[in-house]
Formats: structure tokens, C-alpha cells, sequence
């Protein structure tokens, strides 16, 4: 609490309340139709300066905790929400190398596609809906990353949520976009079950521990490992807790079994696709599990779930990804492939090094995917890389950016990728002698590697090369789209020089678990292996597509089941319409023949008995209330004709009325004195 | 002549004024009836004080009749203004205690 004071807080404070000001902004402009000269380019330049408030506040923080050191701390408190039980929930951010980091990278990103935005979404409907929701997601994003507790985390969860909803059916009018924003929404609600699950769970430690609810586990006095018998029904809370997060984290960042909405998610517009859907929204689940890291590595079979649920995300999608036409959903599948990766790094304790990988993989998937909404503005929108091809000539400078990205998610030196993947295949090789599951997970982790530059150079060749096709048409002033695509190369390019002699990973040991060293010898072989592997991937790539394309025709001809099966990703969809989703239908037209059946005869019931009750109580109104009203009324109005009598006004008769009195009193005073003496 | 014919008389005296009073319409006979029952309790008052020799009764004696003669100073000028209202001195027309 050192670094505590008012000016910080209002500071912090900002980076929340800028984005969300814009959002209301122009919200407003958009909601109430509001027009006025140059209404797209005022919403676009506050849309942007919000934002880039936000990075800048976001970067000076990170620049001052990287100036604290590995431990540094700003914490800051915006206000209370509500408390129960003495557990206070309140509106704390907390500004560690973790969130630092995690949020100056959102807001970067974000700006670059509110940037990029500008040319991609020209001219188009609701252009200030879309940037007022992308500013409301900058900003629920961040509450998601800076809050310092768990339910003001669910704010900025649930607020990703919504957001990635509006967007992804921000085309409302088609039938497939707004038909995926349900998807996508419906699935993550079912994650949010689970997270709000935890949540209580969390709550129910917090009564016997005092202060787990937080994510500052430094400062728990007590070992998480103890709280390992701590039992619910049988199973140990922390076990549970920990899966259930999992599950949300799944959900919200595409894995099995949820992962299917994500490359419906790419009905949305492709700067969208590119921030919500490959850079920051999907990667919360990931953050989350980064946040909690020392709770979860206290609860090593859901670490192990959660190992062998990246592994085997990671190669599925990346297996779907080879078999894909569609430009973004190539895309989507490298997105949940990608972070299966990751999510197997994180299940086998190399914490910093997924979170690595995330940040690298943030630039170039949102390189690469800001390339796919350049050529989808060259060829009207059409997706579909069959009929593309050789437009490298055409524009030479998406194709080197998309290129180098390809590289980069690649892993070949000295791209990103590279230094992140590398490290995460050195911790895979390191626990190696820990089991047949390491095992598996390091040989997963090699096939991942080998199967990346598979699909992502099929997809390269594809569209810049081979015979030209399509209906090319170049645009003009493009500058913003060309320069925000430099920009991201030479992030894409840089970001992996962050960790050189582990200055990445250093910086973060404080915040972020890791697991004891084991110590193992081979890096360089393993990077050896991992770049041969990649290039020698690259190359099959080329040969299948470039040199004998003939072949590789020959070779889908021969497997026709085979290959309607793997393009139509193992009929996963299809799979979850016959069951589950069948499953919920048919539950429901139980449930809605329970309702007419049983509950609304109970209704009709209850109302017919309201109704006899009401006739009987209307009867006795007319019969015995009325009445009695009535006769009260005649009564008093009979008194009141009497006694009006009395008050003529007329002097003598109330000369009368005192005699009157003054006999009645006189002779009772007589009577009482007679009375009192006999 | 004894204590018993003064009470009489006192009492005759009295229920004459109580009998004005309330027959009579025109506030000034009221008045006078007032000024009967006033008088009719003085001479009760006196003949007490005649035979039992009793100086209290004396004075209270003249001190009704002080009070009846200011009770009649302000009744007239009331009775006087009341005329200057109406233009007549019924009691008829002095409705004005229902308002």
C-alpha cells in the first residue's frame, strides 16, 4: 500500500472509465439516430482517443510496475458494490505484472483495430453502434483483466460476453449472423453457469479461510494445499473450484467440448474476428486461469483435465483447419488451435510461458486476421479461398504482412512465435520423465508444431498464390488498414524478443506460479527439433500446393468419405444438434407439455377458484357491505336531519337550550345530593 | 314580613325575568329580563343578609348590581351596533350563530 494515493487512483480509475465514456457517447449518437456533419469521422476520432487514453494510462502503470520490479503492486479502489456475509465485494482494480501487461496489450490492440476499423467499416450501417460496442468491450475487457476480485471480474466476464454477442450479429439482418451470435452466447452462458458455480464455491472457502475470494495469495496466510481437505459430497473443493473455472474458462476461450461457436463467431466483421475472436475476448479463460495460477496448480488433476483438453483441442482444430475454405474460419480454427496450445502449456504449470504465447499470439493472429479483412475488401466480401489466388502480385504488402504472420505463428526463427512455442515445447520436454501422461503431452505439443504450418501456409498459398483468381479490385485510401497491418508486423516480429534471457518470465515469477525447474539439458535440440519440424512442414506445404498440386487433387479424389468427414470437421455440429442440443429441445417440449399439461391447469384451477372466491366476495358486497354502508349512512343522515333542527341560529332558542341545561344540571345536582345522603 | 316572603319575591322575580326573556323577541325586552333575573338573585342575596345579619351578603348585593349596570352599558352599545347592521331589533333576524 506504499504506492497508494488519490491521483493514482483517479489515474486507474480512467483506464476503465475512458473507454466505457465513449461507449456512452457513442452509444447515444447511435441510439437516438443522432446526424450531423461528419458524424463517422467525430464517432471514429473519440472512439480512437478513448481508447488511446486507456493504452497510454495502461502503459505509464506498466512502466511504473516495471519500475517496482517483479513484485510491484498498484492497487486502487473505485467503490463498494454490495457485501455478503461480511464478504466485501468491491469495485478494486489491481495493477500486478500480470494485469499490467495483459492490459496494456487489450488496449493496443484494441486501438489498432478501432484504427483499422476506420477503412473496413467506411460507408457502413451503424457505424457508430459498432465502435460505441467496441468501446464497451475495451472497456468490460479491462474490468475483466484489473479487477482484483472474483465477482467483479464476472462484470467484465458477462460484459465480453454480451459484447462478443452484439458484434458477432452486428450483420443483424443476416440469418447465419445473428443465428451464431445465439450460438455463441447460449455456449458461453453455459461456461458462466460454471464460473458462477466457482464463484460459490469460492465463497464457501472464503468462510473457512478467511481471505480466498482475492487473487492475492501472497499475502494468504495459510498453504492452499491444506485447503485440499477441505471436502465437498466427497471430492476435494479445490479440485471442484478449480474444474468449474476451467469449464468457464473453456467456454470462453473455445475449447473442447464448447469450442464449436467460435467459428460460427466469424459472421461478424473481420476487425472484430480479430480483436474479440483471436486477441483478447478469447483469451480471458486463459487469463483467468493465469490469475488464479497458485490455486490451480493446488489441484493437479484438474491441471491434468486441463492439459489433455488443450492437447486434444489443439490438434482437432488444428487438424479442422487444414480441411477449411473459408478464409476466417481457417482463421478460427487456428484461433482455438492455438489456444489449446496454450491451455495445455498452462495444464502442465509452464504458467508464464503460455501467457508468453498468449501475448505473441495475440499480434499475429490479429495480423493475420486484419490481412483476411484486407483481401475480403479486394474481393467483395467473398470468403471462399477456392476462389482465390495469386494475389501476392496484386498486394504485395498484405501478402508480406500475412507472410510474416505466417511465419510467426510457425515458429520459425526469428518470428515470435518462435521464442514463445519454443519455450513452451522446453517445459513440455523438461517434465518429460514425469509419466506416460507427460509424454503424450510433449509428443502433442511436437504434432501441434508440425501441424501449424500445415494449414497456415496452405492458406498462404492459397489465397497469394497459384493461378490468379477472383474479382480483384483494388480500393482506395486504405492508409489507415496499410498502416495498422505494418504496425502489427512489427509487433508480431518483436514481441518475442521480450523474453530474451528470460526477462519476460522474470518479470512475472511474483504474479504468476511456476513450477519447480527441473533442470533438464537439450533446449537448443528441442528448438532444433521443433524449427525443422516447422520447416519441414512448411515444405510439405508448398510441395501439396505449389509444386504438385495434381497429387494432392488425386489424393482427395481417391478419400472421398474421409475428406467430407475432415472438411466438415468430424461432424462435431452436427453431433451436438442430435444430441445435446435435440436433447434440450425434446427436455423442453417436455417441459413445455409439463407446463400446458400440469401447471397450466393448476393456473386455470387457481384462477377458477379466484373466481368463485371473488363471486362469493363480490355477493356478500352487494348483500351484506352495501348494506350495512347504506344504513349507516341513512342512519347518520337522519341524525344529521335532527340535530340541523337544533341549529337555527336564532338567538332565543338557544336561550331555550341554556335553561335547559342549566335545569338538567341544577336538578342532577340535586339528585346527587339527595342521592348522597340517603 | 320573614325570610321566606323575600325568598318568594326574590324567586318571583327571577322566574319573571327567565319568563321575559325567553317570550320576548326585541333584544331590549331581553334585556330587561335580564336585568329581572340579576335582581331577582340581588334580593335573595339581600334578604339573606337582613336575617342572618350577615355583611357578605350586602355586598354581593351591590356588587350584582354594579355588574348589571355595566352588563348594561355594553349589552346596549352591542344591542345599538346590531341596529346600525340590521336596521331592527328582533332576535329573529340575529341568525348569524349558525354561520
Amino acid at each position: 500500500m506504499d504506492y497508494f494515493n488519490l491521483s493514482t487512483e483517479h489515474l486507474a480509475a480512467l483506464i476503465i472509465f475512458s473507454p466505457a465514456a465513449g461507449f456512452l457517447m457513442n452509444g447515444w449518437i447511435s441510439f437516438f439516430n443522432i446526424r450531423f456533419a461528419k458524424r463517422d469521422l467525430f464517432v471514429f476520432l473519440t472512439a480512437s482517443l478513448f481508447v488511446f487514453i486507456s493504452f497510454v494510462i495502461s502503459s505509464y502503470f506498466l512502466f511504473q510496475i516495471f519500475s517496482f520490479g517483479s513484485e510491484g503492486k498498484i492497487p486502487a479502489h473505485l467503490g463498494s458494490w454490495f457485501s455478503v456475509n461480511k464478504i466485501p465485494f468491491q469495485f478494486d482494480i489491481l495493477i500486478d505484472p500480470l494485469s499490467g501487461i495483459m492490459a496494456a496489450i487489450i488496449s493496443l490492440v484494441s486501438l489498432i483495430v478501432h484504427l483499422y476499423s476506420k477503412d473496413y467499416m467506411k460507408n457502413e450501417e451503424g457505424f457508430a453502434r459498432y465502435f460505441a460496442v467496441l468501446n464497451l468491450f475495451t472497456a468490460m475487457m479491462l474490468i475483466l483483466i484489473l479487477s482484483d476480485n472474483i465477482m467483479f471480474l464476472f462484470l467484465g466476464w458477462e460484459g465480453v460476453g454480451l459484447c462478443s454477442y452484439l458484434l458477432i450479429g452486428f450483420y443483424f439482418k443476416k440469418q447465419d449472423a445473428s443465428r451464431a451470435s445465439l450460438k455463441a452466447f447460449m455456449i458461453n452462458r453455459t461456461g458462466d453457469f460454471a464460473f458462477l458455480a466457482a464463484v460459490f464455491f469460492l465463497i464457501h472457502l472464503y468462510s473457512q479461510t478467511g481471505s480466498l475470494l482475492f487473487f492475492d495469495f501472497n499475502s494468504v496466510n495459510f498453504s492452499l494445499t491444506e485447503l485440499r481437505h477441505v471436502h465437498f459430497s466427497g471430492l476435494p473443493v479445490i479440485e471442484i473450484t478449480a474444474f468449474l473455472l476451467f469449464a468457464a474458462a473453456a467456454a470462453k476461450s473455445a475449447q473442447i467440448p464448447f469450442y464449436t461457436w467460435l467459428p460460427d463467431a466469424m459472421a461478424g466483421p473481420t476487425p472484430v474476428s480479430a480483436l474479440i475472436h483471436a486477441a483478447t475476448m478469447v483469451t480471458a479463460g486463459i487469463y483467468l486461469i493465469l490469475r488464479m495460477s497458485h490455486f490451480f496448480l493446488a489441484a493437479p488433476f484438474t491441471m491434468d483435465v486441463i492439459a489433455l483438453t488443450g492437447a486434444f483441442t489443439s490438434i482437432l482444430a488444428g487438424i479442422f483447419a487444414l480441411f477449411q475454405f473459408d478464409i476466417k474460419k481457417v482463421l478460427a480454427f487456428s484461433t482455438i488451435s492455438q489456444l489449446g496450445f496454450i491451455f495445455l502449456a498452462l495444464g502442465s504449470g509452464a504458467f508464464q510461458e503460455g501467457f508468453f504465447h498468449l501475448i505473441t499470439h495475440a499480434f499475429f493472429k490479429a495480423s493475420l486476421f486484419l490481412c483476411a479483412g484486407a483481401i475480403l475488401i479486394y474481393l467483395h466480401h467473398n470468403g471462399d479461398m477456392r476462389k482465390m489466388g495469386g494475389l501476392f502480385h496484386k498486394d504485395r504488402l498484405t501478402g508480406t504482412v500475412f507472410f510474416i504472420a505466417a511465419l510467426s505463428i510457425s515458429g520459425i526463427f526469428p518470428f515470435a512465435g518462435f521464442f514463445s512455442k519454443d519455450l513452451i515445447l522446453i517445459r513440455l520436454y523438461e517434465n518429460l520423465n514425469s509419466g506416460p501422461l507427460s509424454v503424450f503431452l510433449f509428443s502433442a505439443g511436437l504434432l501441434i508444431a508440425f501441424i501449424t504450418p500445415l494449414y497456415i501456409f496452405r492458406q498462404f498459398f492459397m489465397i497469394f498464390f497459384g493461378k490468379e483468381k477472383g474479382n480483384f479490385q483494388h480500393s482506395q485510401n486504405m492508409y489507415f488498414i496499410k498502416s495498422m497491418l505494418i504496425l502489427l508486423t512489427l509487433l508480431s516480429f518483436l514481441s518475442g524478443f521480450l523474453n530474451i534471457s528470460g526477462f519476460f518470465t522474470d518479470f512475472l515469477k511474483h504474479t504468476v506460479s511456476s513450477m519447480a525447474n527441473q533442470g533438464a539439458a537439450g533446449h537448443t535440440l528441442i528448438a532444433a527439433a521443433a524449427g525443422s519440424l516447422s520447416i519441414s512442414a512448411v515444405f510439405i506445404s508448398w510441395l501439396l500446393h505449389i509444386k504438385h498440386p495434381a497429387f494432392k487433387e488425386a489424393v482427395i479424389a481417391r478419400s472421398g468419405a474421409i475428406y467430407r468427414f475432415l472438411t466438415g470437421c468430424f461432424y462435431v455440429d452436427e453431433f451436438y444438434q442430435k444430441t445435446v442440443i435435440l436433447f434440450i429441445k425434446k427436455a423442453s417440449d417436455y417441459s413445455a407439455l409439463f407446463d400446458r399439461s400440469i401447471i397450466d391447469s393448476a393456473v386455470r384451477l387457481v384462477s377458477e377458484i379466484t373466481c368463485r372466491i371473488s363471486r362469493l366476495s363480490h355477493s356478500f358486497e352487494k348483500h351484506v357491505v352495501l348494506k350495512t354502508v347504506r344504513l349507516i349512512v341513512q342512519t347518520s343522515k337522519t341524525f344529521g336531519m335532527i340535530s340541523r333542527n337544533l341549529q337555527t341560529g336564532y338567538l332565543h332558542n338557544y336561550l331555550h337550550y341554556i335553561l335547559g341545561g342549566v335545569l338538567i344540571l341544577g336538578s342532577m345536582m340535586i339528585w346527587l345530593d339527595l342521592w348522597r345522603k340517603f | 314580613m320573614n325570610l321566606h316572603t323575600v325568598l318568594l319575591t326574590g324567586s318571583l322575580i327571577f322566574l319573571l325575568g327567565i319568563y321575559t326573556t325567553l317570550t320576548r323577541k326585541n333584544l331590549i325586552s331581553i334585556l330587561m329580563g335580564m336585568e329581572l333575573i340579576l335582581n331577582g338573585a340581588a334580593v335573595q342575596f339581600a334578604g339573606f343578609a337582613l336575617f342572618n345579619n350577615d355583611g357578605n351578603g350586602r355586598v354581593m348585593a351591590v356588587f350584582i348590581i354594579t355588574i348589571a349596570a355595566l352588563e348594561a352599558a355594553v349589552i346596549l352599545a352591542l344591542i345599538y351596533s346590531l341596529y346600525r347592521k340590521t336596521g331592527n331589533l328582533s332576535s329573529d333576524s340575529m341568525s348569524d350563530l349558525k354561520k
